[in-house]
């Protein structure tokens, strides 16, 4: 009886095994499928909207890549309307480029970019932790446009203070920064 | 002797990117003629009029190569002031800059420390 229960337990074992495989497989014919029809249609153009898959599936090894201590870490610098004014210039200096002065990304280069550089006005840069912000200022993200800067650890956490003002930007501190870059 | 020229070519103008340069710094300058200053402000009169900056503890005020106090300006001086200008309108200097020879009956400058 016993040897019975064993034997169907391992069968069962076995099925699920390979059905685990099969799915597997599966799922690597369809990934590479998509993959086929992607660069098919649209070949290597930087030119195209990333597909929403795509960006989904970028976010989250974005994610995944980032320190896990960078998520918690605390920016120590206070929003004063100084601290915010200086990471403003140092935006229009190194940064709208290819943000552009408002940070929604709308600029030559970013149009050309794969993925472009999005709008930071939005919940998916908004809804990141300081702490992540900090991180992919210095750090950069790989196969992308965005690079690591380095920098001061300072420039930097006022560049996060700045980045969460956008959203309230006002037309006379964008005109400000165009005193700087000449961008719209 | 073309190979001597053009490294002293590299070294001069690599020595001229490191230089003090106004190009370096953020944002553009506001230049003009000392009106006043003070531990707190300074007018500066420029083409467009006359325009005030807020000195704060963290504004370098330079001489040359050497970083003086506000008494080392005086009315006439031609200076460039960079800096910040807040959210409203406010221009906070960064670093008020004396161009060329102070005005005529200006208190000497001493240094108060060397880069």
């Amino acid at each position: 009886m016993g040897a019975l229960a064993g034997a169907v337990r391992e069968a069962l074992i076995l099925r699920l095994l390979k059905s685990v495989i099969l799915a597997a497989a599966g799922l690597c014919v369809l990934a590479a499928a998509l993959l086929f029809v992607q660069v098919r249609s649209h070949g290597f153009s930087a030119r195209v909207k990333p597909a929403s898959y795509e960006a989904w599936i970028a976010r989250q090894l974005r994610s995944l890549a980032s320190e896990p201590d960078a998520r918690t870490l605390k920016n120590r610098i206070e929003a004063t309307p100084l601290a915010i004014a200086e990471a403003r210039d140092h935006f229009a200096d190194h940064c709208a480029v290819c943000h552009g002065n408002r940070g929604d990304g709308k600029t030559a280069i970013s149009e050309g970019l794969y993925p472009p550089a999005p709008d930071m006005r939005q919940a998916e840069t908004q809804n990141l932790t300081d702490g992540e912000l900090f991180y992919l200022i210095k750090n950069g993200v790989r196969f992308t446009g965005m690079p690591g800067w380095g920098g001061g650890d300072e420039d930097n956490w006022k560049l996060v203070l700045f980045i969460r003002h956008l959203p309230e930007l006002t037309e006379k501190e964008v005109e400000f920064m165009s005193e700087i870059n000449h961008l719209n | 002797m073309t190979t001597r020229k053009l490294t002293m070519t590299l070294i001069l103008s690599a020595s001229a990117l490191l230089a003090h340069d106004a190009k370096l710094h953020k944002g553009n300058a506001t230049e003009g003629e000392v009106v006043s200053i003070s531990a707190t402000s300074i007018v500066v009169h420029t083409t467009k009029g006359n325009v005030t900056a807020t000195l704060n503890k963290a504004t370098k005020l330079e001489m040359g190569t050497q970083v003086v106090d506000v008494n080392h300006f005086k009315k006439g001086d031609k200076v460039s002031v960079f800096g910040t200008k807040l959210a409203n309108g406010e221009l906070v200097a960064k670093e008020v800059v004396m161009n060329g020879a102070p005005a005529k009956g200006a208190t000497p400058a001493k240094a108060e420390h060397k880069h």
